[in-house]
């Protein structure tokens, strides 16, 4: 089960509202390298994950990623609460507009709405390790164009904070595709040192 | 329809950053701990983290009200968790 804490993992803060940066944010909230994607994904393959230490990675960071949701869900909310229908018609986000006002929903930054299909589960945890450190890649670069978006510097410090978060997933699930590798006994070599 | 974000007092905010700080160590030594689970020196910091925000959190639940529902306060009348603001509303 899980335990709702009411507070943020970190505080969020933007200088101004900005309906153009919302707009490219949405890909974090729903898009294919997004948190939500990030959070279901892991929640979902853990369960077949081989051992006590691999189980708990895939939970533990999962969990953290719902946290994540919340605090790129709190960064679009801010931005854009108090926008005029016109204002976000002239952002680009005319049809968001039309079909959820000004809440949240679950699409990238062109729109396209979040689908099951950006995300694989596997029985095989070396498989599934695999394509957890690309996500974590693929989060990283995403987060590092939206920062070159951005010239808020409030907005910037909680971007930044999340691309760190991805670099220290991306090194745990490394490690834990080390220690599958040493449970298996494998003799693979996949990357020098 | 202008949306004011709540400021919070001086001593909410303060003692709020204290549990975002220790809340994050418990949350990175976690993950660390998890392929590192014999790790002497992370596991002393994590226990002493997870100590500290205990601290922190039941300060903060006596003067501001609960941070999580059948956590670890009773609730006043009427029913605390209600209350604004939620974690999104915050502004500093």
């Amino acid at each position: 089960m899980w335990v709702y804490v009411k507070h943020l993992e970190r505080q969020v803060e933007v200088s101004r509202p900005d309906l153009q940066m919302a707009k490219y944010v949405f890909t974090q909230y729903g898009g294919p390298d997004g948190e939500f994607s990030a959070g279901w994904r892991y929640l979902t393959q853990m369960f077949a994950m081989p051992t006590g230490f691999a189980k708990a990675v895939l939970n533990d960071i999962g969990t953290e990623e719902l946290a994540h949701l919340e605090i790129v869900g709190t960064i679009i909310h801010l931005l854009i609460q108090d926008a005029s229908p016109e204002e976000m018609e002239k952002a680009g986000l005319g049809d968001h507009f039309a079909q959820h006002g000004h809440n949240l929903w679950f699409h990238d930054a062109a729109g396209v709405p979040w689908t099951a299909t950006y995300l694989q589960s596997f029985d095989d945890p070396v498989t599934v390790l695999h394509e957890n450190m690309a996500a974590e890649q693929k989060a990283r670069s995403t987060y590092e164009n939206l920062i070159c978006l951005s010239n808020d510097k409030k907005l910037n410090e909680t971007l930044s904070f999340l691309r760190q978060r991805e670099v220290v997933h991306f090194q745990r699930f490394g490690e834990t595709l080390d220690r599958v590798h040493e449970l298996y006994n494998h003799r693979h070599v996949f990357y020098g040192p | 329809m202008a949306n004011k974000p709540w400021v919070l007092d001086r001593g909410r905010r303060e003692l709020l950053t204290q549990i975002h700080q220790w809340h994050f160590v418990a949350t990175e030594l976690t993950l660390f701990l998890d392929t590192h689970w014999d790790n002497r020196e992370a596991l002393r910091d994590y226990n002493e983290a997870v100590q500290r925000l205990h601290q922190a959190v039941e300060e903060y639940e006596r003067r501001y009200g609960p941070l999580m529902a059948h956590g670890h306060s009773p609730s006043p009348y009427p029913w605390a968790w209600i209350e604004e603001p939620w974690p999104w509303q915050i502004g500093l």
